[in-house]
Parts: structure tokens; sequence; C-alpha cells
């Protein structure tokens, strides 16, 4: 019945709009046909026209700046939202986005270390939202605000910037450093009674199949146990403390320190030290109108701002019209700061990813991004469609627990067993390429020219497992009377599908052959990264997404949170930090070079492949020479979406 | 409760599943988090803060779609509906009539062609046949549309956006009612020959009824029950989708939508999800409660 209400409404409202809309339309109409040629020259005055269809996958329809996770969420809300503060070159270099991009100011002491450093955004003159306001740096300080509330549960990073009085706004504490100390102070003087040690040690026993003796104090591994009893008490203590803060409810940080308004269109943010990767937590946002989103912000509250998630509004070049039976209609914005972009509609067409080549081919969608395959490759050429290849912000790698395989020549060994060039090849055939450092080739600090590290050597292999001790007897590796055996996860979905299960497979039979044991799982990918953020894979397949800055203190550093190699190099340490304390660019290349050798030697991670995307065209609808020329993992086919022009 | 316990017992949980593979992500911020979700705390005691406020009347906010639970069922579920509905109604039209002609003339070749087409109806897979239907349909003779609910390029509205979304659904109703025919159509068959067989039938026919008479009017309101039975039975399916249907075909139903909620750990979802569907199941055992009064007058009171 309601039904039945909304069609007749939605008929009543069709023929009133229809109405008032009749002569617009034929303007539009007759400027299609006059127009088309002569786009290049006069790009401001051309009145929009066309549709373009993008066949996309599924929505979840959250497309707010500030909460869209899935990356077809966030395409949206980047349309609607408009360019970052700060945007980037095809290298991933920064430069002007809505704001002028301006090299952030280093504050140094009487030694020469810098102690602070401050970014300044001032804003474009005359970038609007699409309602016509203009953007103005209270805007600015509300983006921020969201993204740093206690309440904010979406997935940007943002408040891991040492942004000044970032962790006092986001505790709401203006105490925090003092009670951070304090519990500082409790860790380094805790003294864990046997009672609290024994079951951590006996989990450390179980784990490495070793008497519990050796992990209890007067055993020869205390020290792990006691720095991971340490670190269970130091957890604890924060979590007490943060739990306790929150609950008072009454706003005690109304602001964040180091964000500043200078003017109505300057805003100035100070950060502790040098952090290079800070210029795209901070540049790296897109601002929301805070009329729009904010009405009636309180911290600790972002409900108002989450009632907006399925209607986003913003600076960007279209506006967000509907979303509706899996199509996502988006209309041009006359107020976008680079002009009204050319093409009148987008629309997003919900497609199968097995049917997203035949959307195209037949004419139902105009743009879409299949799986790249050289299999496909064939189909688009056969259907006269036109494709480009960039390479995906990420790489493939197998990591090595050097806890668990504690042996560095046994991981050796263990390289020297993967041959990783015709597995990639024929999975991907020309769509992939072997990387020889652990880092996207797409990253400025790739350095061109590495070489293979470890090269597939049956007999090399061989050499290191008897370098660790293991002696080949009856046919096995044996050492202190057990077997080499290793445990390796993929998440090749049941079926090992998955371009490094030939590498596994070739090794689990020539380890055999060596006398060793390689027990392939292949499980979901949640179980895989569950058992790998536990610790417990010898060996894993995974990827990972490349940031547009290269820092490492994540995964590499020794406390490093994503560090599931648990890789411990005191010069990798210093080199990650080091990295991590300038601005300059060549020296950073330097070190990361320095530190992506480091990670080879200490044979934690065998890089594996760098694959590309693939975007599939059709000709017939869409003026491929509006295209972005030269188009980069960092600067892709939407980048100047405003003179994209549909035919 | 046994619910809650097993989809909190799933491997991995929804922060967990959104930080994974990137390298910014601290312990603290996984902390945060969590607490931020209400995945800090144990099961009984989040089953016991989830079941407070169900009985308040609120079903929480779903984690991946962000927006109330009962608001992303409502948005979602009209799709999977009229879908399933549709072919629901064509299902019973085709299978009860075939059902009733092959009872009547069992072992002969048109009760083997029936049985045959119901089988090979029952064992196709549905991602296969759909995959037919596409490059027959719509890439080979572009009859019709290849998937989706609206041609995108197109703004249609009232009566026109009805008819391209009638045209868009006919492959998947034709899925739905070749999958699903069969199993209809042999009950019905099973359920007849078992009537035909009755007393009743014999002393109809040893009357001197009519043939027709004797099936449309005797026997056939006998197969009636059980089919009722099965009907109202199937009043969940109805609403719940048909996750790779919808996902070959990209309709935006309850299906795919439940698939990645489940993928992705929402609790909330899930949990709504679910006792949408127990009471569904009630309401279709009372629906078809109700109908057996109608069909057979031996259960009406009074």
């Amino acid at each position: 019945m309601k039904r039945k209400l909304a069609l007749v409404l939605v008929a009543l409202l069709v023929a009133t709009t229809a109405l008032s809309a009749c002569g617009k339309n034929k303007d539009k109409d007759s400027t299609t046909t006059t127009t088309t040629k002569e786009q290049g020259e006069v790009k401001d005055k051309v009145e929009s026209t066309g549709t373009l269809v993008i066949g996309t996958d599924q929505f979840n329809g959250v497309f707010s700046p500030f909460f869209a996770t899935t990356a077809y969420d966030v395409e949206i809300a980047d349309r609607v939202m408009g360019k970052y503060l700060i945007s980037n070159d095809r290298l991933g270099a920064p430069i002007d986005g809505i704001a002028k991009y301006v090299a952030p100011e280093e504050v140094k002491d009487a030694d020469g270390n810098i102690t602070k450093t401050v970014y300044t955004f001032e804003l474009i003159e005359g970038v609007k939202f699409s309602d016509g306001t203009p953007i103005t740096a209270d805007d600015i300080l509300f983006t921020y605000k969201v993204f740093c509330d206690p309440t904010y549960d979406g997935s940007a990073t943002i408040y891991t910037t040492p942004i000044l009085g970032v962790q006092a706004y986001k505790y709401d504490d203006p105490n925090y450093e003092a009670a951070i100390a304090a519990i500082a102070e409790k860790v380094a003087a805790y003294a864990p009674t046997i009672e609290e040690i024994t079951p951590i040690a006996q989990e450390w026993a179980d784990d490495n199949a070793m008497p519990i003796e050796d992990f209890l104090p007067e055993g020869g591994y205390y020290a792990y146990t006691l720095d991971d009893a340490t670190s269970r008490y130091k957890a604890q203590l924060e979590k007490e403390y943060i739990a306790g803060n929150l609950a008072s409810g009454e706003v005690k940080v109304p602001e964040i320190e180091g964000i500043k308004k200078i003017n109505d269109t300057t805003v100035e943010v100070t950060i502790d030290g040098v952090d290079p990767k800070a210029i795209w937590n901070l540049g790296g946002i897109q601002i929301a109108p805070a009329k729009y989103y904010g009405e009636g912000f309180k911290k600790g509250d972002l409900s108002m701002v989450k009632a907006k998630n399925d209607s986003p509004m913003g600076a960007g070049p279209y506006k967000f019209e509907s979303y509706e039976n899996n199509v996502i209609t988006l209309v041009t914005n006359e107020n976008y700061f680079l002009g009204q972009p050319v093409t009148a509609k987008m629309k997003y067409q919900v497609t199968a990813t097995a049917n997203k080549l035949d959307g195209v081919v037949r004419g139902d969608t105009d743009l879409s991004d299949p799986t790249a395959s050289p299999e496909m490759i064939e189909q688009i050429d056969a259907a006269g469609m036109h494709y480009e290849l960039l390479d995906n912000l990420g790489y493939g790698y197998i990591g090595i627990n050097a806890q668990r395989i504690n042996d560095l020549n046994v991981r050796k060994g263990l390289m020297h067993l993967m041959n990783r060039a015709p597995a990639v090849k024929s999975y991907y055939d020309d769509l992939a390429t072997v990387i020889e450092r652990p880092m996207s080739r797409v990253s400025w600090a790739y350095p061109e020219g590495a070489t293979e590290y470890y090269g597939f050597d049956t007999a090399k292999a061989l050499e290191y497992f008897l370098a660790a001790g293991y002696t080949q007897d009856g046919g096995k590796l044996m050492k202190d009377g057990k077997q080499l055996r290793v445990e390796v996860g993929i998440g090749g979905d049941g079926n090992m599908d998955h371009p490094s299960a030939p590498i596994l497979t070739a090794m689990k039979i020539e380890l055999e052959k060596l006398g060793g044991i390689l027990d392939i799982s292949d499980v979901d990918s949640s179980i895989l990264f569950d058992r790998l953020d536990a610790g417990e894979w010898d060996m894993w397949v995974a990827a990972w997404q490349a940031t547009i800055d290269p820092d490492m203190y994540q995964t590499y550093y020794s406390d490093g949170p994503s560090n599931h190699y648990k890789v411990n190099d005191a010069r990798l340490d210093e080199v990650i930090v080091l990295a991590r304390q300038t601005n300059d660019v060549s020296v950073r290349k330097e070190l990361y070079t320095e530190a992506l050798d480091i990670i080879m030697d200490q044979a934690v991670e065998m890089p594996v492949y760098q694959r590309m995307n693939l975007y599939v065209f059709n000709p017939n609808r869409i003026d491929i020479d509006t295209l972005p020329a030269d188009m980069t993992a960092f600067y892709g086919w939407s980048m100047d979406i405003q003179t994209l022009q549909a035919k | 409760m046994a619910l809650y316990a097993l989809i909190r017992a799933m491997p991995s949980n929804y922060v967990k599943q959104m930080t994974s593979g990137k390298p910014g992500v601290t312990d603290q911020l996984i902390e945060q988090l969590e607490k931020n979700y209400g995945l800090d705390s144990s099961i009984p005691e989040g089953y016991v803060k989830w079941a407070g406020n169900v009985i308040k009347g609120d079903f929480g906010t779903s984690f991946v779609y962000k927006q109330p639970v009962f608001k992303v069922i409502n948005d979602k579920m009209w799709a999977s509906f009229w879908l399933s509905f549709i072919a629901l109604i064509l299902e019973l039209l085709i299978a009860i009539p075939l059902g009733i002609i092959s009872a009547t003339k069992q072992y002969s070749k048109t009760d083997y062609a029936i049985t045959t087409f119901a089988f090979l109806g029952i064992s196709l897979p549905s991602f296969f046949f759909a995959a037919l239907l596409q490059k027959f349909f719509a890439m080979d003779l572009r009859i019709f549309p290849l998937q989706g609910m609206v041609t995108a390029r197109e703004d249609y509205e009232g009566f026109r956006l009805l008819l391209d979304i009638g045209w868009h659904y006919c492959l998947p109703i034709i899925v739905f009612v070749v999958l699903g025919v069969g199993s209809l159509m042999r009950y019905t068959r099973t359920n007849m020959l078992e009537v035909l067989n009755s007393d009743f039938i014999r002393t109809a026919r040893a009357k001197g009824l009519s043939e027709h008479k004797v099936i449309y009017k005797h026997a056939f309101r006998n197969t009636l029950i059980p089919i009722v039975t099965m009907v109202g039975g199937s009043l969940p399916g109805l609403f719940s989708g048909a996750i790779i249907t919808e996902g070959i075909f990209a309709i935006d139903g309850l299906g795919y939508t439940a698939l990645q909620a489940l993928k992705f750990g929402d609790i909330p979802f899930l949990m709504g999800f679910n006792m949408f569907l127990a009471v569904l199941t009630l309401i279709g055992t009372l629906i078809s409660d109700v109908l057996y009064a109608v069909v057979d007058p031996r259960v009406r009171l009074s």
C-alpha cells in the first residue's frame, strides 16, 4: 500500500518537474551537438551534458568522508567531497589540493634538533561547497575534531599523528602526559611475582615446545617472559586509565592544542618533532561542511555526523543525488573550483565482478575495473574496448616469523626454496612483476635496480640448513631429535587459488626432498589474519597495502604494532627512526634502501609480486582523449574528472 | 543466546577486518575501536547488553552499514521480497498443474518428461544456470539486460521505472522458478498420488462422478493442505533473499547484505536479521494454520 502511495507521489512529482523543466531540457539538447568538438578551449563555459555509467562493486551505503570503508564507498565519497586538502602528483609527491602546499616549517632547538613541525594550510581562493557556501578554516577545524573524537570509530588513523595535544583531546584529560608518565613509572618499577610470571612462562614454553624452566627467573630465556609480562601489565594499566577517563561524561579538553585557526582561510597544525608522513595524515583529508555535518556538534557524540552517512555533501566535482536500486546517481556541481565538470551525470551501476567486462561491451556501463588477467585482456582486445593497466598500490609477500623460526640460517634456507618467477608468470602473465625488495614498486623509496637476494637454489638451501645444525639423517633433516617442520598459512579460498600458491607447492616438494616438512594450511582470510595477529604462523602469505609515505615503523620496528615478522635488529630500528626524523626525500631514500637490505638479510620477508589493476573503457561512449595522460597508481582516471567527456 | 555466542565466537571481528593489511594501525587504536564497537566485553556481558537494548526496542546500529539494523533490513528486503514473491506465484502456477498431471498420468511419458525437467531444475547450480541465461539472453540475443535492477543510463520514473525494473527482474525470476519449481512439483505429485489412492476417491469414482470432478474437486482440495504448509513455511525465505542469485544479477537485496555482514562480523545486523527471520517463521506458521481452516473445513472451530 505504501509502495503504491509512493508511486503515485513519484508520478505527481515527475509530472510537475517535467513541466517546469521542459524549456531547460531543450537548451541542453541543442548544446550537445554544437559543443562536443571544441571542448578543449572553452572548458569553463561549456554546459555539462551526457551521462557516464561506471560498473562497480556492491556498496555498503556509507559515503561519509569520515566513515566510508570499502574502496567503492570511498570512491563515491571522493567524487562528492572532492580533492584533499593537499593533493599529489603522478609520483606521489604533495601538490596543491584545495589548500596551497607549502613545505612544513621545522622548529629547531639550540642543538639543531627539530622539536616541532608546523604545517600551514591556506585554502585556495574561492573554494566552495556544492551548496555555494565558501569553505572556511572552521570547516577544517571541524573535520579534524571529528577524526580525533574519542568516539570516532572509522578507519582513518589521523590521531596517530603526534599533533600537539591530540592525545589529551582523545582521552579528554588535560593531564594526559602526567597520567601516562605515571603509568610508565609504575611499569618501570614492575616486579612480577612468581605467581604472575608462571602462566606466562607456561605459554612461552608451550609455544616453543620447550621446558617451562627455561622461561622462569633462573632460565636462559627469562628475558622474553619478563618482557611479555611487563607489556601486558602496561596494557592493563592503560586500559584502566582510558576506561576511567571517558566514563565521566563532561568535556574537559574542548580543543586540540596543536590545531589553530590563523584567519578565515588558514589553519596551522603543529606536531611534536618530525613525522614525514604527517603531511598525508593531516593534508590527506577532505573537508566536510561543518554546517551540514555538524549541526550542534558536541565532543563525544558523532551521531549527527553519522546521520549523514548516506547523503554526503562537500566540495567535489559531483553532487550526490540518490542511491536506489543499486544505482548511484551523481550530478555536476556548478560550484566546483576547477570548473563545472563537462559530463552532466555520473552513475554507478553495481555489477558482479564476472560481468564487469560484459557490461561495458554491451554498453550498459562505460567503464569498469574487471579483475586483471591475461584472458581478460584478450577479451577486451577482441571487443575493441580501451584499457589501462595501473600498478596496484601494494604488493604480495611471504612472511616468516623470526621468533618461531629463530635460526637465521633456517630462514635463509627457506628463502632459497622459493621459486617466484614461474608462479607469478603463470598466474598473472605480464600483469604482475616479481619484486626484489619488500615495498610496492610505485613508492619513490623502492630502490630501482635492486637485484635478487635469494635465488631459487636447493643446494644453497641445504647448505644453510646444515649450517643451522641440522643433519640429514636417513633422508630427514634432524636437529635435537626433531625433524625440520614448518607450517605456512595461505588464504586461497580452500582451493589454493592464490598467486603465491605454486611457490608453496613447489617448496613443499623441494623441502621434502631435502628431508623437511612444509605443512600448507589453506584457510579463510579471517582465520589467516587472526592467527597472524596472535603470532601463530611460522610462515604466511599475505599482501600489504602501500601508503603514500614509505614509513616502516609499524611493520618492521622491533616494537612496531604490525611487526608480524618479529624482526628485531638494532641497526634496522635505528635506520627506521632516522628516516622518520627528516623531511629530506633523498636522505630518506638512502635510509630505506639500507633498511630494505637489512630486512632481506634477516630473511623474514620474501617480496613476491607487484600486480596491476585493470580499467576498461568503452571508446564509443567516452572520449578517450579526455582521460588524464600518463596515469599512475597515484593518478588514476578520475583525477581530472572535470574534463572527462561522455560521447 | 546460543546464536549470539556463535556469532561472537567467529574468528576475527569487525575491527580486525577493518584494520588488517593497513600498516598505519596501532594496538592502542585497535583497543579503542573495539571499545567503541562494544567488542571488548565478554560474551555473556555482551549478550545481556544486547538483550537489554532489544527490550527497549533498540536493535543497535549495523557495523558495516552504519545505520539502525531495521532500517537496513527494511531498505533491502523489498527487492528480495518482490523477486521471490513473483517467483513463488509463478512456481505455484506451474508446479501444481504439472504435479497433478504427472500424478494422474503416473508412469506415462508425460510424467517422465515432467519429472526429468523437475530434477534438472533441482540439480542445476544457480550460478551456473544464471551465467548460461546471461550468456544466451543478454550477450547473444540481447533481449534481456545482463544484470542490475534498472537501466542506469536512463532516468526513468513512475510507470516506466516499474516496467524497467520488471524487465531487469526477468532473468533472476527465471532462475528462481526453474530451480524452485521442481521440488514443489514433486511435492504436489507425491501428495496427489497418496490422495488418489485413498478410499474416498474410490467412493467418488464409484458414485460415477466425472474424472475431472474427482481430481479437481475431491483430490486436489486434499493435496492443498501440505502445499499450504510448505507455502507458509516459505515466508521467511521470501524476505531473506538469495545470496548467489542476488550477487550475480547485482540485486540490492537482503541475501547479499547478510553475506557481507557475516563476512565482516557485523554482530548487531546478524542478530537483528536472525530475529527478523525467527519472527517471520512464526508468522508463516500462523498464516498456514489460518489457511488450513480455509482449505480444510474439518479444522475450523465450531
